[in-house]
C-alpha cells in the first residue's frame, strides 16, 4: 500500500530528496490545481517510508492510515501522475 | 491461476528502516510473481538469516527461515521433493557470500532450478554495521577500523566461473527493472542468480543510492551478447566507475533435476503412499545384508 501526501504539506522537498526509487514530484509553483504539494506515484512507491520519516509537517501517511479530513489526497496523488503533469514536473 | 497484488499481501509489516533496499526487492519480487502468473501457493520462498532474509514474512507464500547460510541446500530437497514447486532463494551477501558461499557454488554447478536473489549491500546490517564479504578493499567499519583488507567477493563472475546458466544484476532503486530481471530469472530452466544491488541507508554510508545511481547502466542498452560468456566475464569485473545491471550471461544446459532418474515419473510429492508388500520389504533389507 502506497504512501500518501496529504495538504499538511509544506514543500519542504526533503521527502522527494530521500525517496529510493524518485517517485516523488512538486507540483509546478503557483500551479492552482496542483501547486501547493508535492506528490507520491502510487504504481511507483516501494512502501519503504523514508518520506515519512524526513517530512517536518508529518504530511505523509501510509494509504491505510490517512486521517479522515484527508481521504480525497489518496485520489488526488494519483490523479497527479495520470491526469496532471506527473513526472514532467520534475 | 495467477496471482494478484492482494493476493501476496502479508498483514505483516516490514520492521526494516525507513528507505531501505530491501522495499524495493520486496516490491520487484511480487510484481515478477505476477508478471509470470504466479499464484501464492506455487511459490516457496526460502531465506537465511539477515535483515532482508526477514522478507519471507512480508510476503503471502509459502516461506522458510532457515540457519544463517543454509537457504540453498533447504531449497535444493524442496526443490527435488517437489519439482511442482517455483522455489526461490532470498538472502543478503553474508549469508550467500559468508558462510553459505560453498552452497552458491554448488547450486550454480548443479544447474538445480532455484531463483536465488542475493541482497548485496555490502555490510552486516543487522549486527549494526561489520564489513561483509563484499565490502569494497579498504571500507571503514566497527571491524575494520582501518578499512577492509580483503578483495571482495563477486557474485555475479563467482556464478560464472561455477557454471550458472542465469546469471543477472539488478537494482533496489529501480524496482521495474529488477522485477524484469527476476521475472525471466524464474521463467529460467536451472539455477538463475540474480544479485541485487542494494543501499543499507543505516550503515553503509558508502553505496548508497546516489553512489550507484551515478555508476549503474544497463547491459540490454550496450549489445552486449548474454550468449557471450567470456564478454560477460570481462564485464563482471567492472566496479567503482561504472556497474553494469541487467542479464550478463545465459545458457541451457539440463538441470539437475531433469537428469534424476527416480524424478522421471513426477514430483515425490505428488505421488500416492503405498505400503510395501513384504516382498520389497525384504529386497530392501537385503540390499543392506
Amino acid at each position: 500500500m502506497a504512501y500518501v501526501i496529504t495538504g499538511l504539506c509544506v514543500r519542504d522537498g526533503s521527502c522527494a530528496e530521500v525517496c529510493p526509487v524518485e517517485c516523488i514530484v512538486p507540483g509546478p509553483e503557483g500551479d492552482p490545481q496542483w501547486g501547493m504539494a508535492y506528490f507520491i506515484n502510487p504504481d511507483d512507491c516501494i512502501e519503504c517510508g523514508a518520506c515519512a520519516n524526513e517530512c517536518p509537517s508529518n504530511a505523509i501517511f501510509p494509504e491505510d492510515e490517512v486521517p479522515e479530513e484527508y481521504k480525497e489526497w489518496i485520489a488526488k496523488n494519483r490523479a497527479f501522475y495520470e491526469e496532471g503533469p506527473g513526472y514532467s514536473a520534475r | 491461476m495467477a496471482g494478484s497484488a492482494q493476493d501476496y499481501a502479508s498483514e505483516v509489516k516490514p520492521t526494516w528502516c525507513p528507505g531501505c533496499g530491501n522495499y524495493g526487492i520486496l516490491n520487484a519480487l511480487r510484481q515478477a510473481l505476477i508478471q509470470v502468473g504466479l499464484a501464492p501457493h506455487q511459490v516457496f520462498i526460502v531465506s537465511g538469516i539477515g535483515c532482508g532474509s526477514k522478507l519471507p514474512d512480508y510476503i503471502h507464500a509459502n516461506g522458510f527461515m532457515t540457519l544463517h547460510g543454509r537457504p540453498l541446500p533447504i531449497a535444493t530437497g524442496a526443490r527435488l521433493a517437489n519439482p511442482g514447486l517455483k522455489v526461490i532463494t532470498v538472502h543478503g551477501d553474508g549469508d550467500s557470500m559468508g558462510l553459505g558461499m560453498g552452497h552458491f557454488i554448488h547450486a550454480a554447478r548443479r544447474n538445480i532450478e532455484i531463483v536465488d536473489l542475493i541482497q548485496n549491500n555490502q555490510i552486516y546490517g543487522l549486527t549494526k554495521g561489520q564489513y561483509s564479504p563484499t565490502s569494497d578493499p579498504g571500507f571503514v567499519t566497527s571491524t575494520s577500523p582501518e578499512g577492509a583488507l580483503e578483495a571482495a567477493a563477486n557474485p555475479v563472475a563467482l556464478a560464472l566461473a561455477a557454471g550458472g546458466t542465469f546469471v543477472a544484476r539488478g537494482f533496489a532503486g529501480d524496482p521495474r527493472h529488477l522485477a524484469d530481471l527476476i521475472a525471466a530469472a524464474i521463467q529460467h530452466k536451472g539455477y538463475a542468480l540474480v544479485e541485487i544491488l542494494q543501499p543499507c541507508v543505516t550503515f553503509n554510508r558508502k553505496n548508497t543510492y546516489d553512489w550507484y545511481r551515478k555508476r549503474v547502466y544497463q547491459l540490454e542498452d550496450t549489445g552486449h551478447d548474454p550468449g557471450d560468456r567470456v564478454a560477460a566475464f570481462q564485464k563482471a569485473l567492472e566496479w567503482e566507475e561504472r556497474i553494469p545491471l541487467g542479464l550478463f550471461y545465459q545458457t541451457r544446459r539440463p538441470t539437475y533435476e531433469e537428469q534424476v532418474s527416480v524424478l522421471q515419473a513426477g514430483p515425490l510429492a505428488t505421488r500416492p503412499l503405498e505400503k510395501l508388500t513384504p516382498a520389497q520389504v525384504d529386497n530392501l533389507r537385503a540390499e543392506f545384508m
